[in-house]
């Protein structure tokens, strides 16, 4: 077990969230047209119709059509255009 | 907003180009270099924007993950004044012009005078001139209220003068004084006598004893109304009261006979141009004069000089630059009978003239006038003959002082 899974594991035992004490990503959904995430550990893949992000020990996977990564930093990043479908790989 | 702040700030348009392109994302995003407009051109190759401050940062990070990135525009303030700090002579002509202007808006071009209207502009603008109120003067170096102030001490003909500088034009408003009457001098003794021969027609004595009547001839000099009257005492009486003496006014009309002579030798000098002429130029530049001719000398014995200035003039109002064009005219002196006709219509109106004067300064009128015209040796003399109404009284003062009798002397 490696370290982030201890700590998820003290987050469900003490009842705090996830994002604050592990470091998980956060996504946040705005309609089908804004899709923010905190936590996240870069871009995989880039695409107007396909994006990957890396969320530690999953991979989100945005699909749509027209998409744009309008802003980023070490820990969020934003996602406009028309979103269909958000995987977790 | 947020466009218009990073046009403040300056922004670059980079193109990467790499196999791996997003992992520039992901070092941008990791080293906080703030990017936007992110657009994929194909698998390879995005363009988005970053500030013109994290351009280093940007190529250093593209090294890093493997990328060429390629600045290909570069818009917003900061650009403009990095690209202007290459064109120096355009910068140097900007700080020159900024400066030229803001220092040279201080010197006066133009002085305007208002509010005057018996004393002359020209001799305002003089004593302005004298005090460095002048064109080309720094204006804010000038003592606005000082300079006044001694302009009015001397320009007693005005009682109240104010300068306003107004950039390049400075404007003067003044006030004419109030000339002041002539007082009545009631303390010095006088006599009122006759300024010319003549027949008194009215004789009115406001102070004093008329020793004239109507219709008497009076010659010049004679005594009119005297300053010095016999104090009478009561009748059979035999005591001497004196004599008052007064400062003797009135007003005396009279019908006089006015001479007056103009004369001119027959013979007299003739001026011939003789055709040569040499123009010379000056230029007038704010307060100086630029001679194009100072070394010129000037070959003629005998020359007119004109003078023609032509000041530069910008929307009605006289620029201190102008052009002066001095012309001078060679001619010769020679010896010529004068032209009787020609010589008495010149003589005629410089005797209408005097007696204009003369009537002006007497209040009197002409009634009838005749001109004579005679020729003596070698001279032409033009007589005007006029029979006038005027005013005749002069006064004149006497020595002593007024109101003093003085018992037993004789008038």
């Amino acid at each position: 077990m490696g370290k982030e899974g201890l700590l998820l594991r003290a987050s469900k035992a003490f009842d705090v969230p996830g994002d604050v004490v592990a470091g998980l990503p956060r996504i946040e959904l705005i309609g089908a047209g804004e899709l923010r995430m905190e936590q996240h550990r870069g871009i995989l893949a880039y695409g107007p119709e396909e994006i990957h992000i890396s969320g530690g020990k999953l991979v989100v996977r945005v699909k749509g059509s027209g998409l744009e990564l309008r802003a980023m930093n070490p820990t969020e990043l934003l996602i406009t255009g028309e979103i269909r479908v958000v995987e977790l790989v | 907003m947020k466009r218009l702040v990073n046009l403040l700030r300056g922004y670059g348009e980079w193109r990467v180009t790499g196999c791996f392109p997003e992992r520039m994302l992901n070092l941008c995003a990791q080293n906080r270099v703030q990017f936007w407009r992110l657009q994929w051109e194909d698998e390879l190759t995005f363009t988005f924007r970053t500030t013109l401050r994290d351009r280093k940062k940007v190529e250093k990070l593209a090294e890093k993950a493997m990328c060429e990135a390629k600045l290909i525009h570069r818009k917003g303030v900061s650009a403009a004044a990095s690209g202007l700090a290459k064109r120096w002579g355009f910068l140097l002509g900007s700080a020159l012009c900024v400066a030229a202007v803001s220092v040279l808006s201080g010197f006066l071009l133009v002085v305007e005078v208002e509010g005057n209207e018996q004393v002359p502009t020209a001799v305002i603008l003089s004593e302005l001139q004298r005090l460095g109120v002048r064109p080309g003067a720094y204006g804010p170096a000038l003592e606005e209220k000082e300079l006044a102030n001694e302009a009015l001490m001397a320009l007693p003909q005005l009682s109240y003068m104010t300068i306003n500088i107004y950039g390049t034009r400075a404007e003067v408003q003044v006030r004419e004084a109030v000339k002041e009457p002539e007082l009545l001098d009631e303390d010095t003794p006088a006599d009122v006598v006759a300024g010319a021969d003549g027949i008194i027609l009215d004789l009115r004595a406001d102070s004093g004893r008329a020793v004239r009547r109507e219709g008497d001839i009076v010659a010049a000099g004679e005594v009119l109304i005297a300053g010095r009257m016999k104090l009478n005492g009561p009748e059979y009486g035999a005591s001497d009261l004196g004599y008052l003496v007064v400062h003797a006014a009135g007003s005396v009309r009279a019908r006089t006979w006015r001479t007056l002579e103009e004369s001119v030798p027959l013979t007299g000098l003739k001026k011939e141009y003789t055709g040569a002429e040499q123009t010379l130029y000056s230029l007038q530049i704010l307060w100086g004069e630029v001679n194009f001719f100072k070394n010129s000398s000037i070959s003629y014995a005998r020359y007119d000089k004109i003078t023609n200035t032509r000041m530069l003039t910008v929307f009605g109002r006289e620029m201190p630059l102008g052009l002066t064009t001095t012309t001078l005219r060679e001619y010769t002196v020679t010896e010529a009978p004068l032209d009787v006709e020609a010589a008495e219509q010149r003589l005629r109106p410089v005797l209408e003239r005097r007696l204009s004067e003369l009537m002006d300064a007497n209040e009197g009128s002409v009634l009838r006038r005749d001109t004579v015209m005679r020729m003596e040796r070698d001279r032409l003399t033009v007589t005007l003959l006029a029979e006038c109404e005027e005013e005749i009284g002069r006064t004149v003062e006497l020595p002593g002082e007024t109101g003093r009798e003085l018992p037993g002397a004789a008038p």
